[in-house]
């Protein structure tokens, strides 16, 4: 098993994961929501398996697969977890596991595909700050929860959307120019 | 994700939602941040720059940048007619700041190709920056792999350059030429004891001369037909390639002329560096036009009076079929290899296309036989059959009765 197929068994199972754990607690027309989760969870690995299979018999078919690293399927997992969470009465201990494992579950989906296994677990291993920075603010909201349990603490929310904007403002990596040559071995200047 | 947990609370009003998104928004803003985004430079470079079809080619890209980066990913996006060996279509190195992806590829087809179009994204620690990279296409040339063939037709006037072929004047070869009578200066080992006995008097074997061949290939590049990959300008320079090989081999003089608007030849001569020319003239073949070429343009050096001429093409082309008569009227012993695979589409159910078809079939007998009546022997082959099988038919080639050039 190379180490892109391990990591890709780790998404497929950390997503149907995340994607079950509410659907004991949603409303049976929201299962719609929870079977478009999981056909979207399967679809990366399935996919990955259908090009392979396909660019070993026709080369040329295997540039009308999605790449690799396809974010597509993964987006739409974490959105129909968030989905199913909205629209479901889960206590505030299991949204606080729902929302570490949707931490682990973009963690994983960004670790990269193609290196080796050491160097995958070394990238994993530089995230360990990023997921107690997570359980800290998961433990912060809780307490803010325990200490105003009504259903509307708008503090709370005032407080995520400034860190939101704070985060977003700070953290989203910047994309720069493209360069290079066609038909020349190349070379470039990135930033 | 941490923003549509957020606007999920904020739309339903259920404060405790804001637990999916804490982890994740405190975790984007607890990531490791690089400083500014470094200078990043990608540089390609081959194996080798030429080879033969179905060869393997290593390809190699190195990134290098300022300071060490969070990850560099490598994505090779292949042509058609070029098959990864070895490595994978994505590789990823992590925490550095000299990265490199090797791959081993193997082009399926003679030509200049590109051996693949390589991306590269590199992101800053924290993923404060990322950059794409284009690390573009290294062309290699690729030779048509010559399919095996032996250096069999010779013409009638061979050089009087020693070579392999057994020639009509008598010499110090190995084959058996005549007997005559014994002269002063003969050596005795030469008697032939039978004769002698007979006649009464010394008679002694005469051997044939090992005399070398001058072969020019013409190729016709005016038309060109069937489907991609096997066209006859595909079948026509793998011939090419094969009989070059296997005249220089033997150390005959080879020649190249290319017929497809501008002329363009290549002297016959011999050694294997001059295989290589003629592959590299052979690269050039597709080359579209509508002049009519003047075979008097040829110099003489490239179309040596009594030089064999093998021409390959799909006889579509009227201009080809006005040079082979100057060729035939020049004296040169010429063979024709008819390298036309493929034959019209003729539409289903239509009684008037069969009939076309039956029509351009029997042009086409018409003109092989019309061709053979004048001496121009004609032989079939499509590229993929035995070469030395399709042009057994033709034992040698006729006698030249033309003008010489």
């Amino acid at each position: 098993m190379t180490p892109a197929s391990r990591l890709r068994a780790a998404v497929l199972l950390t997503g149907l994961v995340l994607v079950a754990v509410p659907v004991a607690a949603e409303p049976v027309w929201a299962y719609l929501i929870g079977a478009a989760g999981l056909a979207a969870a399967f679809t990366a690995p399935v996919t990955a398996l259908i090009r392979r299979w396909v660019t070993a018999r026709r080369p040329a078919l295997g540039r009308w697969f999605p790449p690799a690293q396809w974010a597509g399927p993964g987006t739409l997992v974490a959105t129909a977890a968030i989905a199913e969470c909205a629209v479901s009465r889960l206590n505030a201990a299991a949204l606080a596991a729902e929302g570490l494992l949707l931490l682990g579950y973009l963690l994983l989906l960004d670790a990269p595909t193609g290196a080796r296994w050491t160097a995958t677990a070394r990238w994993l291993g530089s995230r360990i700050r990023a997921v107690l920075a997570g359980v800290l603010a998961t433990g912060l909201v809780l307490a803010g929860l325990a200490a105003a349990p009504s259903s509307v603490a708008s503090w709370i929310l005032l407080a995520g959307v400034a860190a939101a904007m704070a985060a977003y403002l700070v953290a989203v990596p910047r994309h720069h120019g493209q360069t290079g040559e066609a038909g020349d071995p190349a070379s470039g200047n990135g930033g | 994700m941490g923003l549509l947990a957020l606007a999920a609370a904020l739309i339903s009003g259920h404060a405790a939602l804001m637990l999916l998104a804490a982890p994740v928004l405190a975790a984007l803003a607890a990531a490791p941040r690089g400083g500014g985004a470094a200078e990043v430079e990608a540089a390609g470079a081959v194996s080798t720059a030429r080879c033969f079809e179905r060869e393997e080619v290593g390809f190699t890209v190195t990134v290098t940048a300022a300071e060490p980066l969070e990850e560099i990913a490598f994505l090779i996006d292949l042509p058609a007619q070029v098959e990864l060996v070895s490595g994978q279509a994505r590789q990823t190195v992590v925490d550095t700041a000299h990265g490199q992806a090797h791959w081993v590829v193997r082009p399926m087809a003679w030509g200049r190709r590109p051996l693949g179009q390589v991306r590269i994204v590199c992101r800053g620690h924290g993923g404060a920056w990322e950059t794409l990279l284009d690390a573009g296409s290294s062309v290699v040339e690729v030779f048509p792999r010559p399919p095996s063939v032996q250096a069999r037709l010779v013409p009638p006037d061979l050089l009087r350059r020693i070579g392999e072929h057994t020639g009509r004047a008598t010499g110090d070869g190995v084959e058996f030429g005549a007997v005559r009578p014994y002269l002063p200066g003969d050596r005795i080992r030469d008697v032939n004891w039978l004769v002698t006995g007979r006649r009464g008097e010394l008679h002694i074997n005469q051997r044939a001369a090992q005399r070398a061949a001058d072969l020019v290939v013409m190729i016709d590049a005016f038309s060109q037909a069937g489907p991609p990959g096997a066209t006859t300008i595909d079948a026509s320079a793998h011939g090419a390639a094969a009989l070059a090989t296997a005249y220089l081999r033997t150390g005959d003089r080879a020649g190249l002329v290319v017929l497809g608007g501008m002329l363009r030849w290549l002297g016959p001569a011999p050694g294997e560096r001059h295989f290589y020319q003629i592959a590299e003239m052979l690269l050039r073949v597709r080359y579209e036009s509508e002049v009519i070429p003047d075979l008097d343009r040829i110099p003489r050096t490239a179309l040596p009076p009594g030089s064999l001429v093998i021409l390959f093409s799909p006889l579509l082309d009227k201009r080809v079929l006005g040079a082979i008569a100057d060729l035939r009227e020049r004296g040169f012993p010429l063979v024709v290899v008819d390298v036309l695979n493929c034959e019209p589409r003729v539409l289903p159910r239509s009684r008037s296309s069969e009939l076309a078809l039956r029509l351009w079939r029997l042009d086409r007998a018409a003109l092989r036989s019309g061709l053979a009546a004048t001496g121009i022997p004609v032989v079939s082959w499509d590229g993929d059959a035995d070469l030395d099988a399709a042009m057994s038919p033709v034992r040698r080639v006729p006698a030249v009765t033309g003008r010489r050039s």
